[in-house]
């Protein structure tokens, strides 16, 4: 097994101790099946929402549990993190040649834990005590501990600065947290819970306080919750009476507002970059089979608006590329990010009209072909996506702010 | 892939844009624009005084039209990404003079007909800012597509004569050089060639016709046996010109970006400010959420631009569509931007002493200037192998 990596390290060498590492834990991938898309092979799916069959979900979790504890032992396992709580201290160069190294091998990925890496790792590091991030960021890093994040409430969506789960201070200097939280997605995975909270009934935005709580406590129930598309990506959990530790909470108290922000932000960044074409669903390859399928490929009218497509999703994924680029390495995202989440949901919605004009009928009812109705879940989850993570409205709010300096309605 | 370096300015593109928004600001103010509207109807400007000769000086004592001009044209060897940089300020304070026409259109043909010749005798000129030149292939149906030329070339002891009609030439009033493609003869399947016509040709004749951009100018182009020198080898006019126009929409991208930063700064400045139902206009969201997506446009324009020329400077296999890909978002971008700039400007964004409606005329007449947007739709989906 190589040594860890450790710095300093030339881009080169650093991109040749991934290569090694890699190739010697996982197969390579094979170019031909992940490069192209054949129409009528393997699965047609082409989900906007994950959908995971609750046992598949699970079975699947120890070898993405293996992949992080792997890398975090072999020095890769948080490429841009600080040395002193176990990350690698290189710049954000090196974790896009990770990235691209590894797109070369048929790893398991991170999967359920995107979320413990992309939005509350972030969150601890920018908010959470010293003893905190000694403790957390290396069992999140490497896969032993999952996090999920609980903020949404029935009585607070955009307005969530509203929220009325309430933690009282207990006599032994503790918390008592109750209440309800809902659209939690991984919660029947989480160990623990970055959970926003009211401390005070006043000022508004000083009145919250968060805590990363164990969701193994007694008094936390998870419940699966099911979205219109039939399926269930998320949850709804009810905290009663649960017993919190002050230990657990994550930073001032009165400052949960600041705390909730910055892992909104990370949220709205991991959104507007998440790959999507997972499922191959903004793939040029696979819509211009359909076309050519439905034997549309001559009409004048749907290359016309095969064309349009593409200018939106070609513009969006320059645009990121942009403003990756423009970013220097390791900052945080600036609210201007939240543009890519805006388009992308806008273009889940463009994709749905354009396939469905395809398609015709063969939307309305499953006949049995590949390719065809399978579609039918990209119309029903887009909405979902101009809501998750800041509705589109509520983005333009923040924008309008926080990017233009435009003054706050009165 | 483009290279992550390509894509945000390094520090000399900073400077480089820096300089050129200083220069325009200082020199270049919109109201130039309208006086130049106001008291000349444009058709009455003389052949060649349609622009401000001193201020082109000093876009070429800044070196702006040798930057893609190679060394061994006396020119700097620089690419795409410097020219997008250029472009994006020219578009942004509606620079009103021959810098499209020469550097996006005139010098890409000459690079890409391959005719060392032609290019040692005429690029040096265009460097140095002593030619201004422009490209000529629409006809009677403004489309730039050679199938159409019907300019005929005719064989004159050594040289060539040109005759027909050339329509919206850019900058053509004005050019010292014009690049003008021509068929070799009367059967519609006869090559199409590059021919390089002097502005002093004999039996050349040419119209400044009013145009819908108050900062732009367009010229009626007639030869009548005009004498002419070819340029490249015969018949290679429409892979030439296919090329020179995708290396022109990615710079008039640019362009468009810039003028829809500048609509955005106006809106928001003017948001911020205009007080109706006793509060400033910015604080409802009706005008916040438009600005946001004038926002958005303009972010998304910029980028596009600037990936296109990017994968222009790297040859990169994405040029193709990339270059499209620009040239229909950022073209569309542009116009909405300019329709709400309007909107949240109100009735005073309607009179004609404000900027708006210099900008709006811009947007409308890029939009349609090269390609429209149809024809950019059929391009990628051809180009992605649909």
């Amino acid at each position: 097994m190589s040594a860890p990596v450790s710095a300093p390290i030339s881009l080169e060498e650093f991109t040749g101790e991934v290569e090694r590492y890699l190739a010697e834990h996982y197969p390579r991938a094979r170019r031909t099946e992940q490069r192209r898309f054949v129409w009528g092979e393997g699965s047609d799916e082409v989900r906007v929402f994950q959908e995971p069959d609750p046992e598949q979900e699970a079975d699947a979790l120890p070898a993405i549990r293996a992949w992080r504890a792997g890398l975090w032992r072999a020095g890769l396992g948080w490429i841009t993190g600080p040395t002193e709580y176990g990350g690698a201290g290189l710049p954000a160069s090196y974790q896009r040649a990770f990235e691209r190294v590894a797109r070369g091998f048929e790893v398991p990925g991170d999967g359920s834990l995107t979320i413990s890496l992309g939005m509350i790792a972030p969150t601890i590091l920018k908010h959470g005590s010293e003893q905190q991030k000694q403790h957390y960021l290396p069992k999140l890093y490497s896969g032993e501990l999952i996090c999920c994040q609980l903020f949404s409430e029935p009585g607070a969506g955009s307005d969530l600065a509203s929220l009325s789960t309430r933690a009282v201070r207990a006599e032994d200097g503790g918390w008592r947290v109750s209440g309800q939280k809902v659209w939690t997605s991984g919660a029947h995975l989480a160990d623990i819970g970055e959970v926003i909270c009211r401390t005070a009934d006043s000022p508004r935005h000083r009145n919250l306080t968060a805590f990363l709580v164990d969701l193994r406590a007694p008094g936390v129930e998870v419940r699966p919750l099911r979205q219109m598309t039939g399926g269930a990506s998320f949850n709804e959990v009810f905290l009663d009476d649960v017993v919190v530790p002050d230990e657990a909470r994550l930073d001032a108290e009165g400052n949960g507002w600041q705390v909730a922000l910055t892992t909104l932000a990370n949220e709205r960044n991991a959104m507007g970059h998440s790959a999507f074409g997972g499922a191959g669903i903004l793939s040029t390859e696979r819509l211009a089979e359909l076309v050519r399928h439905a034997g549309a490929a001559g009409d004048p009218v749907v290359r016309r608006a095969f064309g349009e497509l593409l200018v939106q999703l070609r513009a969006a994924r320059y645009t990121q590329a942009v403003m990756g680029a423009r970013a220097k390495a390791g900052d945080s995202p600036g609210p201007e990010v939240a543009l890519n989440k805006i388009a992308l949901s806008a273009n889940m919605g463009r994709l749905g009209e354009f396939v469905t004009g395809v398609l015709g009928p063969k939307a309305v009812a499953d006949s049995g072909e590949w390719g065809t109705y399978a579609w039918t879940s990209v119309i029903l989850g887009a909405p979902g996506y101009r809501l998750g993570g800041g509705t589109d409205e509520v983005l333009k709010n923040m924008i309008a702010q926080r990017v233009l300096g435009l003054p706050r309605a009165r | 892939m483009v290279a992550q370096g390509a894509l945000a300015d390094s520090a000399e593109q900073r400077e480089l844009r820096d300089s050129v928004r200083r220069l325009l600001r200082d020199r270049a103010p919109l109201s130039a624009v309208r006086d130049r509207a106001d008291s000349d109807n444009d058709t009455d400007l003389d052949v060649g005084a349609g622009f401000d000769r001193d201020l082109w000086g000093r876009l070429v004592e800044m070196g702006l039209t040798a930057l893609t001009v190679p060394e061994k044209y006396d020119g700097l060897g620089q690419t795409a990404l410097e020219t997008h940089v250029v472009f994006e300020e020219l578009g942004r304070a509606l620079y009103l003079g021959p810098y499209l026409a020469t550097v996006g259109l005139a010098i890409p043909a000459l690079l890409r007909s391959g005719d060392d010749s032609a290019c040692a005798d005429l690029l040096p000129g265009i460097a140095a800012g002593e030619t201004i030149a422009t490209v000529a292939v629409a006809e009677a149906d403004g489309r730039w597509d050679t199938a159409a030329t019907a300019t005929r070339a005719v064989r004159d002891g050594d040289g060539w004569r040109l005759t027909g009609t050339k329509e919206f030439v850019l900058d053509g009033a004005d050019a010292d050089l014009l690049l003008v493609t021509a068929r070799h003869g009367d059967a519609a399947d006869a090559p199409v060639s590059l021919f390089a016509v002097a502005a002093d040709a004999a039996g050349l004749t040419r119209t400044r016709l009013e145009s819908l951009d108050l900062a732009r100018s367009v010229a009626r182009v007639t030869l009548d046996a005009t004498p002419a020198r070819p340029v490249g080898a015969p018949g290679t006019a429409p892979d030439l010109v296919a090329g020179v126009l995708d290396r022109a929409l990615v710079a008039l991208a640019a362009e468009q970006a810039g003028g829809a930063a500048a609509c955005l700064a106006m809106c928001v400045e003017y948001a911020k400010t205009r007080q109706q139902f006793g509060q400033p206009i910015g604080s409802f969201q009706a005008i916040a959420h438009k600005c946001v997506d004038m926002l958005h446009s303009v972010e998304f324009s910029r980028a596009s631009a600037r990936y296109a020329a990017a994968a222009e400077a790297e040859g990169d296999a994405e040029f193709p569509v990339a270059a499209r890909v620009a040239a229909a978002y950022c073209g569309e971008a542009f116009r909405a931007v300019t329709v709400e700039t309007v909107q949240v400007h109100g009735g005073t964004g309607f009179t004609w002493e404000h900027d708006t409606h210099l900008y709006y005329r811009r947007a409308w007449s890029s939009q349609q200037l090269l390609a429209g947007r149809d024809e950019h739709y059929a391009a990628i989906a051809d180009r992605v192998g649909l």
